[in-house]
């Protein structure tokens, strides 16, 4: 029971912050740099694995190092964010790959691989529940605070460049919280499907709000985080996939409801805008 | 070099980064405080890179440019905080999450620090600029859903809150229909006027702005091709 309590306190914790971080990641287009880094993150961790060291730290590290490269390859050399993303996406998996392969038998099929790639609730103890919530709350904090640069950068990354604000830390303060995040979380939804959190919350999140992205975002995350580990203890079944598939069916089901609704709302919008001059 | 320009440039060309063709070639260019400076010429002429190069995404190959009395691109940020730029394509669509009074309010973002509130002061500011441009009672609308004319008034709103020293305008006129635009024009003027602020209009249609520019510059080729100081 203990078990089930702090999985459902971690679910929904590790949703409002992934669905959070989400929405800004969407909008900063860093989505795909996002994957990589969750990617980066389990080389890391398999790493650190095969050599019989703890995985979080190795897993933020190697997740700012797929960062780091992913900046360096587009603002050095030009490539572009999105290709360069995916040049260290399959990076990253060839290197998880070949330190999963070069782990000795009796450890990889131990449960610990699988906490790596699908995700375990016997992982989240009450520090790491702690640390996390500690994340949202720099994140929230980090958000209020600098929320006029952050708008700025949201609504014209180049004007905002232009005007002086300091988009390069902004978006390497993201990159750090995201890195952190995956390190902490990866042995509990598990590097594969982690990212489905992040991502989908913040897709649905579009569709269904228009000012309140960050916050519809958490509360679909939040939700999913829930309804997965129920269904996980219910029908015993990996707590990674039924975190993304609760994330997924979620977020599709309640943006196709707004999208309908969508509608109304854009016609009251330009209703709203009354009559145009010049 | 002293700052009794605004802006100059001494013989410089620039390229953008990882190109091998030269975007600007020996500019050499000296505006005056307070001076309205009209760039005109056809597409790919150079006029907006022009503007890139003033804020500092572009470095000088050859050639020295200052900005404020302070060379570039080295002092970049400091003079970007000292700018005010309405881009050319800066239209935005229906469902951008901010209003009006939001997007003007973004300005000062680089001033301001975190945790940062509206003071008093910050309000009155804003209610005489939404006046002086005649947006007052737009600011609460959804940004997106007004037309081109009135985004293009809030986008200027957004700059001169930050009171800035040069504003740069890149094609003001493109978003705005031909009756408006002699209205816009008086309103660059009166900017001037009102403030002494420097401004270098880029533009394809001279015709609005034109009597009101002290500097006529015009571009070709990444080149000023031409350069008359107005009677």
């Amino acid at each position: 029971m203990i078990i089930f309590l702090e999985s459902v306190v971690a679910a929904c914790i590790a949703g409002l912050l992934c669905g959070y971080l989400g929405t800004y990641l969407r909008r900063l287009r860093l989505i795909t740099l996002g994957f990589a880094v969750a990617h980066g993150a389990i080389a890391g961790a398999s790493i650190a694995f095969m050599m019989g060291y703890p995985v979080e730290m190795p897993a933020f590290l190697f997740g700012v190092l797929a960062a780091t490269l992913i900046e360096v390859l587009h603002r050095r050399f030009g490539v572009e964010r999105d290709v360069a993303s995916m040049y260290v996406f399959s990076f990253s998996s060839a290197l998880a790959v070949i330190a999963i392969y070069s782990t000795p038998t009796i450890l990889l099929t131990s449960d610990i691989a699988s906490m790596i790639l699908w995700g375990s609730i016997l992982t989240m103890t009450l520090d790491k529940i702690l640390i996390l919530c500690m994340l949202l709350l720099l994140l929230l904090a980090y958000t209020r605070a600098f929320r006029l640069e952050l708008d700025s950068i949201l609504f014209d990354q180049k004007l905002a460049e232009s005007e002086g604000v300091r988009v390069g830390l902004h978006v390497t303060v993201f990159i750090l919280i995201s890195s952190a995040s995956v390190a902490i979380l990866l042995r509990f939804v598990g590097g594969l499907l982690l990212f489905s959190l992040i991502f989908s919350p913040a897709i649905a999140a579009t569709s269904i709000s228009y000012r309140r992205q960050g916050g519809v975002g958490a509360a679909i995350g939040s939700a999913a985080g829930i309804i997965g580990v129920v269904l996980s203890f219910a029908l015993d079944l990996p707590i990674g996939s039924t975190i993304a598939i609760s994330s997924g069916m979620l977020s599709i089901a309640l943006a196709s409801i707004f999208m309908l609704l969508g509608k109304r709302k854009m016609r009251f919008l330009v209703l709203q805008s009354g009559d145009s001059v010049g | 070099m002293g700052d009794s320009f605004a802006v100059e440039a001494i013989h410089v060309s620039t390229a953008y980064p990882r190109s091998n063709d030269v975007a600007l070639r020996d500019i050499y260019l000296r505006v005056p405080h307070g001076a309205i400076v009209l760039i005109s010429g056809p597409n790919g002429a150079g006029k907006t890179t022009l503007l890139e190069l003033i804020l500092g995404f572009l470095r000088p190959l050859r050639g020295e440019l200052y900005v404020l009395g302070l060379r570039m691109p080295e002092n970049a940020r400091y003079v970007r905080r000292r700018c005010g730029y309405v881009m050319q394509n800066f239209m935005k669509p229906p469902d951008t999450p901010y209003t009006a009074r939001e997007v003007i309010l973004m300005g000062l973002a680089p001033y301001k620090p975190p945790f940062f509130r509206l003071s008093r002061r910050d309000e009155n500011l804003l209610r005489d600029l939404a006046e002086f441009l005649g947006v007052s009672g737009i600011l609460d609308r959804p940004f997106g859903t007004l037309s081109g004319g009135q985004q293009q008034r809030i986008m200027l709103a957004r700059a001169l809150i930050r009171r800035p020293s040069i504003l740069l305008l890149d094609e003001p006129f493109s978003s705005i229909d031909r009756g408006s635009r002699h209205e816009f024009s008086e309103l660059i003027h009166s900017i001037r006027e009102e403030w002494g602020t420097t401004i270098l209009v880029v533009s394809h249609d001279v015709e609005p702005i034109e009597r009101y520019a002290d500097i006529f510059v015009e571009m070709r080729e990444g080149r000023v091709v031409e350069e008359k100081w107005s009677s």
